[in-house]
Formats: structure tokens, sequence, C-alpha cells
């Protein structure tokens, strides 16, 4: 996954369809999709099992050296492309880190009523916290260490607690946050940080027989709590990428379930793609999820 | 229904993470011709596309 040579950025796309190959008959000129930036084998066990994210001859775009969607005109597979009806197409964009978090919902078993700690409040870890609201979980603390991403959390879900993080040990940073839910231990933790921190945090703050989900990425080696997820028999289980999530996403935008809107906070022309990048990556601007537009 | 009109750019980058925008694939050329499609493909006109993170 490392970049070795000159590299096509984007993997959150949605568009429309300009040309079909003759042999496609389930999309038209004038479709309105978005992209799922995969393209796997379908012959080996995790493909013909259903959990093709796990295929490791998997084309994913933007991943070296399979070149990514930040072009104005992609060819790819039709099997790939959703149609979303009259969904914006910044929406359809965000399909893609919303499957992130719907993987982890499903794999995670968030349930109504269930406490739930979300670590992060970037892209991921707030579009989880929609989810989980929107499954009914509660009480719910989404975690930072940035005041403004937890301001902006906090307008996105005025009944979440939000939290942020000090310079203190995973320990004492697990007392707080398990006094921020009112003295409940959460059931799940879901980390979106992959901060080797923020993860013993969470593991210090689940209730015995909780389970940490991960979705951030992180260091390749990273010391954790083992005792302390032995004798509190707590899960720890991970996440890579998703599968079989974009129809659940666009049912879920579609009914208005989850509002992608509020996080879109800049936008920029493709010519400007440069300076979307600069924004996206200052801390200053306030930037939550960034979009580059291409009008035609 | 929309045809494609504007060169086709996109977003590089390169093991030193600098960023610049430059012509990509496929042509405008190739996707009127339509013999840059395989088997399956279709051509997508990108309207917008979220920068992950």
């Amino acid at each position: 996954m490392i970049v070795k040579d000159t590299h096509i950025l984007g993997h959150e796309s949605a568009g429309v369809i300009l040309a079909v190959h003759p042999s496609v008959e389930t999309l038209k000129v004038g479709d309105r999709v978005a992209i799922e930036p995969n393209i796997i084998c379908n012959e080996c066990e995790p493909c013909l099992t259903g959990r093709y994210n796990g295929c490791e001859k998997v084309e994913f775009l933007s991943t070296p050296p399979c070149p990514g969607l930040l072009r104005r005109y992609v060819n790819h597979p039709a099997i790939w492309c959703h149609k979303i009806g009259d969904m914006s197409f910044e929406d359809g964009a965000c399909l893609e880190p919303l499957s992130v978090s719907l993987a982890a919902m499903q794999r995670a078993g968030v349930r109504l009523g269930d406490p739930v700690l979300i670590c992060g409040a970037g892209p991921i870890g707030l579009i989880t916290l929609l989810c989980c609201q929107a499954a009914g979980a509660c009480p719910l603390v989404i975690t930072d260490i940035d005041e403004g991403r937890l301001e902006f959390a906090k307008k996105l879900c005025p009944s979440a607690t939000t939290f942020k993080v000090e310079r203190v040990s995973a320990e004492e940073s697990a007392k707080s946050i398990v006094a921020a839910f009112g003295g409940i231990e959460p059931a799940i933790a879901i980390e979106c940080t992959g901060v080797e921190s923020s993860v013993a945090a969470a593991i210090w703050a689940v209730k015995f027989g909780g389970k940490v989900f991960v979705i951030g990425v992180g260091k390749n080696e990273m010391t954790m709590p083992f005792m302390r997820l032995s004798v509190r028999e707590i899960d720890l289980q991970f996440q890579y990428r998703y599968c079989n999530t974009w129809p659940r996403a666009i049912r879920l935008v579609q009914s208005g379930i989850i509002d992608m809107k509020k996080l879109v906070t800049h936008r920029f022309q493709l010519e400007d793609a440069v300076k979307a990048f600069e924004t996206a990556a200052d801390p200053k601007t306030g930037a939550i999820k960034v979009q580059i537009k291409s009008e035609d | 229904m929309e045809k494609p009109s504007k060169a086709n750019i996109g977003v590089f980058t390169n093991p030193e993470h600098d960023l610049w925008v430059a012509e990509a694939s496929p042509s405008v050329e190739n996707i009127e011709k339509g013999d840059s499609l395989k088997p399956g493909e279709v051509t997508i006109g990108i309207k917008s596309t979220g920068i992950c993170g």
C-alpha cells in the first residue's frame, strides 16, 4: 500500500454514467451512481463466501498500483456502480465512509440501548456517531483531542456527550470517560483513531464482557493492556474496509435516517484539488469532509 | 444526455507526497470512440469525490 510511483488518489466518488460497454445491461447512460472502489477476483474463499474485503487479489482504487477516482472520467465495472436515484452526488460520495461505519456497526453488534464509546471525532468517528444514534444506542460518548471537532460532534448529535482526551494514562483517561457516561461502563467502544493510547483507554473503559471494535489504522505493532482484556473477557475486534454495505448505505441516506450533509464543510473544483488537500490537512480550517467537484 | 467535453484530468501524488493535477486516462477521444471500455465496464463522469480522513 506504499506509493512507489506516480499515483492517482481518490476512492469516495459518485457521478453519472457517460458510456456503457455493449455487454452491460444493468446501467444506462445518464444513470446516477456511487462507485464502490474495488474490483475483486471472484475466485478466492473470501470472495466466494461474501466477505470480499478479504480478497488478496483485490484492485482497490487509490491503493497502489491501482489508480484512484480523483479524475473527471473513470472506467469501472458496472457491477461496482450502485444506482443512487436522485440522491446528491455529495451524498453519493459519502456512501464510502458511511460504508466503513456500517461495516463496524454490523460486526460490532451495536444494539438498542447499548452504551457506546466512540473514540475520535474525525469523519469516520462522526459518521459512526450518527449510526449509533440511529441504531438507538445510548448513552453515547465521543472523544477527541481537538475541542473544535468535539464542538462539531455536539452540534451534529446534541444527545451525545463529548470528552476531551488529556495527556494522562490510559487507565486514568478511562476513569474519566466512564464518569462522562454518568458512571456507566460502555458495552462497546468503537475506536476510530488507531492511536495506541486511545485503543488502550477504550480497553480500560469497557465493561466486563464488553467489546473494543477498532476501525482506525495505526502502527504495525502496539502495546495494549493484555491482562485487562483477559480478566475482563473483553473482545478486541478489527475491520478491514467493508463488504456488501452500499445497498444498506443508500437506503439509510435515501430514507433520511442518516444525514451526511452536515459533514461536508468545504468544497473545491477538481482544478483546485491541491488547495482541497491543503485545507483537509490543516486542523485550523475546521475541515471535516472536503469534497472535490467536477462540473463538465 | 451529458457528453464528455473537458479534458480528463486527475489528482496525482508520488513517494515524496507531492500533489498535482495533470492529464489522466481515459481521454475524451477514447470515451467518445468507446474503445477504452472492457466487457462489463462503464464510463463514469465523476461529479463529487471526498477526501479520505
